[in-house]
């Protein structure tokens, strides 16, 4: 401990702020006439701006993330079949050593776990597809967060050039308010190792991640591929690869995508 | 003076009721609007959730799992919710659910958990052994600056780290503190006290250390 015995409590007051004026003004008074209590008041506000500062808070860890997800969806839906609710409410110790066993691969570990948990809670129809994993949960990831988008903004013109000096490419911005989705804002994502551009479109209360980088990659046609609950769009165009994520209706998401489709500069 | 001072927070949210094995508890149902509601209150606030976890377990597939715990009781709770700060609330829940882990751990222990020495009160202030820490000094001047720092929180008693990480990074008020720990203002005062004097005085070792070793 350091400072007068005394005036401890009073000077924690003093540092977060809460005492009244006449005694901030006796506290105040007595630090500036007493050294060691000049010391500890100083101590504690550079210990504040360190724990404030960068890299000290943690990060929400993806497996978290997606565990947390499954966990809401479990609650929502009480159709789900009890046994896999049950699995996903408290996960055995056996899930939980996967988990680890698989982040100890690293990258390659994590879509993995990300597959591992997601086919279990959220997508038992899809396939281990990694690269359409990875979408999915990018796309979880940005609602449970709020960390929806990096840059908030209905204009197209916003968007675009908040893109331009982050990437080495530049993803086509389009605007479909009159379509009915409009623009909510843009984020960087990080799908198959790379940076990715994520532009976010809402259609009525549902949010679609529309998954941007270049390259034609080695992709079939486009096609739907619905799990639970989210459905995933790819096709290509002007040399860019496109992905969309979504809980809406595919019916929607296909309007969505023709839309983009005609308006993008091939 | 505050000994009742209960945030308007918990006066509207009802904490569930905590005991440390619930094998049944099971969430909801909810409805879709409700569970839209949990997203914007309460899931928001993972990260927080997470880093209160993680600094008072120091264990990162522990904190995984107090979180988790946490959320299946937050959303089994959640019909009850008439509008209040979900932070405060999902963050108690966190908090309490360390403390279930804890008091599990002591129960399982074999060999008597470390009681800090220099703790006066009269409360719980068991915790588990740090395993990270068997070397201490060593360890500590290989760490980057935010390692060390949380190296050195986590040394602290989770009575300590607790007020530190409510007050410092997640920057609630003493009635709020004091609300979310059940304890009296004057007692989160004297913690934060003894928190930042024990930390300053660490923290000066430390970079005392750094300075020693360098040639």
């Amino acid at each position: 401990m350091s400072g007068c015995p005394d005036w401890q409590e009073r000077l924690q007051g003093l540092i977060d702020g809460e005492l009244d004026a006449a005694h901030t003004a006796e506290v105040e008074a007595h630090v500036a006439g007493c050294a060691a209590c000049a010391t500890a008041h100083a101590d504690a506000l550079t210990l504040r701006a360190a724990l404030r500062g960068e890299g000290i808070r943690a990060a929400l860890p993806d497996s978290l993330a997606l565990r947390l997800e499954a966990t809401v969806r479990a609650a929502e839906a009480p159709a789900a079949p009890t046994g896999s609710s049950a699995a996903i409410l408290r996960p055995a110790g056996g899930w939980r050593r996967l988990d680890r066993a698989l982040w100890g691969f690293g990258g390659a570990g994590l879509a993995l776990a990300a597959c591992a948990v997601l086919a279990v809670a959220v997508l038992p129809a899809m396939q281990t597809a990694s690269l359409e994993q990875e979408l999915v949960a990018g796309h979880v990831r940005s609602q449970l967060v709020g960390h929806l988008t990096d840059v908030i903004t209905s204009d197209q013109h916003v968007v675009k050039p908040w893109f331009g000096g982050k990437l080495d490419f530049s993803p086509p911005v389009i605007d479909l308010t009159d379509q009915g989705f409009p623009i909510v804002g843009g984020r960087l994502d990080y799908i198959g190792k790379r940076t990715v551009a994520a532009i976010v479109y809402r259609r009525g209360r549902h949010v679609i991640n529309l998954f941007v980088w270049p390259g034609r990659g080695d992709l079939g046609p486009a096609e739907a591929k619905p799990g639970d609950g989210y459905t995933l769009l790819h096709w290509t165009r002007g040399g860019m690869t496109f992905w969309a994520v979504s809980d809406v209706n595919e019916k929607d998401l296909q309007d969505f995508r023709r839309l983009l489709e005609a308006r993008t500069p091939a | 003076m505050a000994t009742e001072a209960r945030s308007p927070a918990e006066e509207r949210l009802e904490t569930p009721v905590l005991t440390p094995a619930a094998p049944t508890a099971r969430p909801g149902p909810l409805s879709p609007e409700q569970t839209r509601r949990f997203r914007e209150v309460v899931l928001t606030h993972a990260d927080a959730a997470y880093n209160l976890a993680l600094r008072l377990s120091r264990r990162p597939e522990v904190a995984e799992d107090i979180v988790n715990d946490a959320y299946v009781r937050a959303l089994s709770g959640f019909s009850t919710y008439r509008g209040g700060d979900g932070r405060s609330w999902i963050l108690t829940i966190v908090r309490n659910r360390f403390y279930d882990w804890l008091r599990e751990q002591r129960l399982k222990a074999t060999v008597p958990l470390a009681r800090p020495a220099n703790d006066a009160d009269d409360e719980e202030d068991w915790d588990f052994p740090d395993t990270e820490q068997d070397d201490p000094e060593q360890a500590l001047a290989k760490k980057s600056e935010a390692g060390a720092l949380h190296a050195l929180i986590d040394r602290l008693p989770p009575r300590l780290r607790e007020v530190i990480i409510l007050r410092e990074m997640e920057e609630f008020s003493y009635r709020e503190i004091a609300a979310m720990t059940e304890s009296p203002i004057g007692s989160v005062m004297s913690r934060l006290a003894r928190a930042r004097g024990a930390l300053a005085e660490a923290w000066r070792a430390h970079e005392a250390k750094l300075a020693e070793a360098r040639p």
